[in-house]
């Protein structure tokens, strides 16, 4: 799919931990984890919303696109 | 489990069976083999596979058949005793692969059933089985239909009954080709299924 999810650089900007945000959007660390490493297929727009809600962000920082060759 | 014991059972004594017949000097054994065939006596009593028929007479026919009635179409077995160490052996043969064909489809269905007793049958290995089972039910019959056809030509050289006759044409059953399509159907419709769940699973 070639989309990225920057979600540790943006945790890192806020100082918060994984478990920290789990809690604050209502998912679970299972389901975050699947975001954070890339192996999400969807992501809706609610959780989208609480993302940039709680890590103070627009999409475009926390989505970014990246060709298939420098991804591997 | 009970099931796959039962076949693995039946699958161990006919190869001891087989054995036995190609390690003794003389094997002389019953062998009961299914054939379909036709009676003219008393009153031409055909026997095969049951269905529905339409048969349109003229006048003349109507009127020298009003009211007779044959018994049409009935499946049957040939009890042979035979010391022939080939026909054994090729019986043997066969019980074999439909023994080994059947703990197959049986492993299959448990697998199946083993996903769904674990609470997660939408996996894409579940829309493969079910294919399997689809194309193990097809293959089945045409293979069936093929060895009825050979017992019937064995029959036909080498069993002489006055008024009978062996079938010398295979019968398919339509009907089990078709649930065989059917089951080929709603393994496809699984395997999107399938992909859907696994969609549904990985969207956050």
């Amino acid at each position: 799919m070639g989309i990225r999810i920057n979600l540790d650089r943006l945790l890192f900007d806020q100082q918060l931990t994984l478990t920290e945000l789990a809690d604050r959007v209502g998912l679970t660390i299972v389901n975050l984890s699947i975001l954070k490493t890339n192996k999400a297929k969807a992501i809706r727009f609610s959780t989208l919303e609480a993302l940039c809600r709680e890590l103070k962000c627009q999409p475009g920082d926390l989505l970014e696109w990246v060709p298939e060759r420098s991804r591997k | 489990m009970c099931i796959t014991v039962g076949l693995a059972a039946a699958l161990l004594a006919t190869v001891i069976a087989a054995m036995a017949a190609l390690v003794k000097r003389d094997p002389s054994m019953t062998v009961m083999v299914p054939v379909s065939f036709s009676m003219d006596a008393p009153t031409a009593v055909r026997l095969g596979r049951s269905g529905f028929g339409f048969e349109i007479l003229n006048p003349k026919q109507a009127a020298n058949r009003e009211g007779r009635w044959r018994i049409d179409s009935v499946d049957g077995s040939l009890k042979v005793a035979t010391s022939s160490r080939v026909f054994i052996l090729a019986n043997a043969l066969i019980v074999i692969v439909i023994l080994a064909f059947a703990l197959y489809v049986v492993g299959q269905l448990r697998g199946v059933v083993r996903t769904v007793g674990a609470g997660q049958p939408f996996v894409p290995e579940n829309a493969l089985r079910i294919r399997r089972v689809a194309l193990a039910l097809i293959a089945g019959e045409l293979a069936g239909s093929a060895i009825v056809f050979a017992e019937n030509y064995y029959a036909m050289t080498y069993v002489p009954v006055a008024g009978l006759q062996f079938d010398a044409w295979p019968s398919v059953d339509v009907a089990s080709i078709g649930y065989g399509l059917i089951i080929l159907v709603i393994a496809e419709v699984f395997r999107i299924g399938t992909r859907l769940d696994e969609e549904q699973s990985l969207t956050i």
